[in-house]
């Protein structure tokens, strides 16, 4: 079987920092793996090698089973990339975004289609200046779908959302789910990747240190706490597993 | 093909949606050609300010020079003229004996040497005597001989180096910070054509900055280009081409904005004030006038200058045409080999 994502024994330092460390994992089609891990984890470096972004040290990656060296005009036209702290230009449309991002590639979804599936279908002739931080989010997922990706990278895409804003992208995720669309997902919210991860990666200090469903990890790493009053959470494993209180990440 | 069209078309948005490319490329050349124009351009010169000193022996002499508009003279003590000398509120002062007219002013200064000539043949046709030489002025104020001739191409010439270095270069390096060219490289988008889009988009801004420095000046001041517009043209797009080169060697590495007005502060102020684009570069040092003339502002200075006043031909600046090219090919491949998309 041909995974979306193949990754085996990845490393990658800065200078004597080990940023990655042996990391092996897969994707396939229609899941969404999540990342987690404390600042520092490993978890941009693990995305940018994926992405094509970085070179690794030592180790494997195959995207749709082919490699970054060989492949990568093939890999970029079937990948969507969702980048952390990315700023579009603020006075473009969302339609010229949306058009400017869709000329890169040969195969590209209508813009009101795309529209319709991030709920900004009235915001089209809108400037990005003018969108709350929640539209702004959605129109960078809508560019990294332009070209009717099968495999996306979301990095962190509900940071600094507030409630509402980060249930409107949950959706738009668990649509691209249903459709086939191999996700892989880096956040700090426990409940993030427990309402959308079909497997969850725990990382610390470079290195995989827990992996499985949420389910798995509950029972496995929570700490022994299903009381009467309350079962343990994600958040339990993340702790026990990391030692970082959640407000320190 | 397409995602080229696309990306020049943004090029051109970016410039029409951003209020400050608005002044650079249209308002600051119109008031510079206006201003500089009607303050250099007067019909009437200014009088010379003449500080007499109080102490001078009565003359005649004097009276003739009161009596003249060529001069406006000013009495006072030694101590309140010098005062007034140094604040620049007159050019020199006169201090008269009855047989010598003594000048203090400063040599350097070209305004207080002319007006030392002038009021020494003032005192000496008052005393009765004659020059050997009738003196017979033509006064030019033809099309192509005005201040304001000079002034419109070098103006042109640094419109053209600032909407490159401070819009073009400034606009990547802004990219580079918000992680857009990042997300660029992650998408099937060829990074030639993120070069190409850059250029041609300038010289879609260079269309614009040509038709509103040559029409203002035209609609003004009645400016014309001497020369062949083609010409003209031809050498401003060439400059658009090396110094938007440079502005992609300028903006290669850096994400930080001010870094990058630091870089261009530092290439651009030299040539300004050193390239001749205000005043003619015969004032400077000779030593400065060679350095000078190795700048690229220079070179299109100089060939705008030689087509618009002179008339020159595409022949007669072809030397200057082959530097500008050579920059052209250095500076893009330079930015090629050191331009960082992240």
């Amino acid at each position: 079987m041909t995974y979306l994502i193949e990754v085996k024994n990845l490393s990658k330092s800065f200078r004597s920092f080990e940023a990655v460390k042996d990391l092996s994992l897969h994707v396939e089609q229609g899941e969404c793996l999540a990342i987690l891990g404390p600042n520092g984890a490993g978890k941009t470096t693990t995305f940018e090698m994926l992405e094509g972004l970085l070179k690794p040290d030592s180790g494997e990656i195959l995207l749709f089973g082919k490699t970054w060296d060989k492949d990568r005009s093939e890999i970029l036209s079937r990948i969507g990339v969702q980048l952390q702290e990315t700023s579009l230009y603020k006075r473009f449309t969302v339609r010229e975004t949306l058009e400017l991002f869709g000329s890169f590639y040969k195969q590209r979804k209508p813009i009101k289609e795309l529209l319709e599936l991030v709920d900004l279908s009235d915001k089209m002739d809108v400037e990005l200046r003018k969108l709350s931080g929640g539209q702004k989010q959605r129109v960078y997922i809508a560019a990294a779908l332009i070209n009717d990706p099968e495999l996306i990278f979301l990095d962190e895409p509900t940071t600094g959302l507030d409630p509402l804003a980060r249930r409107g992208v949950w959706n738009i995720i668990n649509n691209l789910k249903k459709e086939g669309v191999g996700i892989l997902l880096s956040t700090h919210h426990m409940e993030e990747a427990e309402y959308l991860a079909s497997r969850i990666v725990i990382l610390d200090s470079g290195k995989i240190i827990a992996q499985g469903t949420s389910k798995e990890l509950i029972e496995k790493f929570s700490g022994g706490e299903k009381v009467t009053v309350r079962h343990g959470t994600l958040e339990d494993v993340f702790l026990n597993l990391t030692g970082k209180e959640l407000a320190n990440v | 093909m397409y995602s080229l069209f696309v990306m020049i078309k943004c090029r051109w948005l970016e410039f029409r949606r951003e209020p400050s490319a608005f002044y650079y490329v249209i308002l600051f050349p119109i008031i510079s050609i206006v201003g500089l124009g009607f303050i250099f351009n007067s019909p009437q010169r200014k009088p010379f300010s003449i500080g007499v000193d109080s102490s001078s022996q009565f003359n005649s002499s004097l009276y003739e020079l009161r009596g003249n508009d060529q001069f406006k003279v000013i009495d006072g003590s030694q101590d309140s003229l010098e005062t007034e000398l140094k604040r620049g509120h007159i050019q020199l002062i006169l201090r008269l004996t009855d047989k010598e007219a003594h000048f203090v002013y400063d040599p350097q200064n070209n305004d207080a040497y002319m007006a030392r000539l002038a009021v020494s043949a003032n005192l000496e046709k008052a005393a009765g005597q004659n020059p050997k030489f009738l003196p017979v002025d033509t006064q030019v104020s033809a099309a192509g001989l005005r201040y304001v001739d000079f002034l419109i191409p070098g103006l042109l010439a640094f419109s053209i180096v600032s909407t490159s270095l401070f819009g073009t270069g400034q606009l990547i390096v802004a990219n580079r910070r918000d992680n857009l060219l990042k997300r660029y490289f992650v998408t099937p988008m060829k990074p030639l054509s993120y070069m190409v889009s850059h250029i041609v988009g300038r010289l879609l801004i260079l269309a614009m900055e040509i038709s509103v420095v040559l029409i203002s000046g035209w609609l003004i001041f009645g400016f014309k280009v001497q020369g062949s517009l083609f010409t003209f043209i031809f050498f401003s797009v060439l400059g658009a081409a090396a110094f938007t080169s440079l502005a992609l060697v300028a903006a290669s590495r850096t994400s930080n904005s001010s870094a990058y007005a630091g870089i261009v502060n530092a290439i651009v102020m030299p040539m300004a004030l050193m390239g001749g684009v205000w005043f003619s570069r015969s004032n400077f040092p000779e030593w400065l006038v060679h350095i000078s003339d190795y700048f690229p502002l220079t070179m299109l200075v100089d060939s705008l200058r030689l087509i618009a006043l002179e008339g020159a031909s595409f022949g007669d600046a072809w030397s200057m045409a082959g530097k500008l090219l050579s920059m052209t090919v250095i500076f893009a491949a330079g930015a090629s080999r050191l331009f960082k998309w992240y």
